[in-house]
C-alpha cells in the first residue's frame, strides 16, 4: 500500500522521553537488592524456625516419645518448605531464549503446574503441621481429659475446615484462573 | 556490545514496540525498563552481536505477552479516539500517531507484535524468529495486517 511508508515514518517519529542509562543502572541495582531481600527473608525465617525447633528438641526433656515425634515432624515440614521455596527462587527465567509462541506455551504450562504445586505444597505442609501438633500436644493434655478433648477437637475442626472448605475453594479458584488465562492465550492465535 | 551500548541502541525501539502492543505510555516505559533489567542479568551469555537483536526483542515481546496474566490492566483500545491523553499534552503527539496506535491496539495480540516489529524495520525472517512462526506465515500476516490497518486508518480519514 502506497501510504505504508508514511505510516512507518509516523511510527518512527513517536516522541519518547526515556530515562538515561545511568538511571536504568540504578534501578537495576535497586531491583537486585529488593529481589535478594524478598527472596531470602523467607528462607532466613525458615532456617531460624528450624534452629529454634532443634534447640527445643535437644534441650527439652520430654517425658513421652510423642513429643519427640511431633518436634521431628515440625522440623521435617520446615525443611520441606525451605526446599520448595529455594527451588522456586533459583529458577531463572531468560525470556530471550524463547520465541513468543514458545513463551506463551510455557506460560500456560507454568500457571497450570505452578499453582497446582504451590497449592499442593501448602496443603501438604498444613497436613504435616496438623499431625505434628497432634503428637506434640499429647504430652501436655494427656493428664486432663478436658484439655485432651479441647486440644484434639481444635485439631479435628482444623482438618475438617482444611479438607472440606479451604481445599475445594482453592481448587475452584485456581481452575477458574487458569481457564481464563488459557482462553486468553488461545484467543490470540 | 556492552550494556550501555545495548541500551542506547535499542531502548527507543523497544519502547516503541512495547507502546505498539500496550498502547499505554507508562506501562510501555515500565516494560521497556524490565526488558533491560532482564537483558542486564543475562548479557554475559552472549558472545556475538549477530543474535542480540532477536534476543532483546524476544525479551521485550515476551514481557508484553506476560501482561495477559494481569487482568486488571485493561486495554485502552476501546476508548473513543478523541479523549485527550495527559501525555498528549506533555509530548504534543501528532493525532496521526495516536490514531495509528489505536488502530494497532485493536489488532490481535500477536498481530500487534508483528506489525510493531515490522514498523521497526526488522526483516520478516527476524520477526518469524522472534514470534516463533514460519517466514511464510509472517509474510502473509504482515500483508493482511497492512491491509487491515490501511482500511482502519482510511476510515478515519486522518492520513
Amino acid at each position: 500500500m502506497e501510504n505504508f511508508n508514511e505510516i512507518k515514518a509516523i511510527w518512527q517519529q513517536q516522541q519518547q522521553e526515556l530515562p538515561p542509562v545511568k538511571e536504568v543502572l540504578q534501578k537495576i541495582k535497586k531491583y537486585k537488592r529488593t529481589a535478594i531481600v524478598k527472596a531470602y527473608v523467607v528462607l532466613l525465617a525458615l532456617v531460624l524456625s528450624l534452629i529454634i525447633m532443634l534447640l527445643v528438641l535437644v534441650n527439652t526433656p520430654f517425658k513421652l516419645w510423642t513429643s519427640y515425634v511431633g518436634a521431628i515432624l515440625v522440623c521435617i515440614t520446615i525443611i520441606y518448605m525451605f526446599l520448595f521455596k529455594y527451588n522456586t527462587l533459583t529458577k531463572k527465567r531468560n525470556e530471550g531464549l524463547m520465541s513468543n509462541n514458545a513463551y506463551l506455551k510455557k506460560l500456560k504450562q507454568d500457571i497450570v503446574d505452578g499453582d497446582k504445586n504451590s497449592y499442593k505444597t501448602k496443603l501438604f505442609g498444613m497436613c504435616i503441621w496438623g499431625v505434628a501438633y497432634a503428637f506434640f500436644i499429647y504430652e501436655i493434655v494427656y493428664t486432663s481429659t478436658q484439655y485432651m478433648v479441647i486440644g484434639y477437637a481444635v485439631l479435628i475442626i482444623f482438618w475438617v475446615v482444611l479438607w472440606f472448605v479451604y481445599r475445594p475453594y482453592k481448587v475452584k479458584k485456581y481452575q477458574e484462573k487458569i481457564q481464563r488465562f488459557i482462553q486468553k492465550i488461545e484467543a490470540i492465535h | 556490545m556492552n550494556f550501555n551500548q545495548l541500551y542506547t541502541a535499542y531502548s527507543p525501539k523497544i519502547y516503541r514496540v512495547c507502546l505498539g502492543y500496550l498502547n499505554d505510555i507508562d506501562l510501555a516505559k515500565d516494560i521497556m525498563q524490565e526488558t533491560f533489567i532482564t537483558a542486564w542479568e543475562n548479557l554475559q551469555m552472549f558472545r556475538g552481536d549477530a543474535k542480540i537483536e532477536t534476543w532483546i526483542y524476544r525479551i521485550a515481546t515476551n514481557k508484553c505477552l506476560r501482561q495477559l496474566q494481569y487482568e486488571k490492566r485493561e486495554r485502552t483500545a476501546d476508548l473513543p479516539f478523541h479523549i485527550p491523553d495527559e501525555h498528549q499534552e506533555v509530548y504534543k503527539e501528532d493525532d496521526r500517531v495516536l490514531l495509528l496506535r489505536q488502530c494497532i491496539a485493536e489488532l490481535k495480540e500477536i498481530d500487534r507484535l508483528i506489525i510493531s516489529l515490522y514498523l521497526e524495520e526488522l526483516s520478516q525472517q527476524k520477526i518469524a524468529d522472534i514470534v516463533g512462526m514460519s517466514h511464510e506465515n509472517v509474510r502473509i500476516r504482515v500483508h493482511r495486517i497492512k491491509e487491515k490497518l490501511g482500511k482502519k486508518i482510511k476510515a478515519n480519514g486522518k492520513f
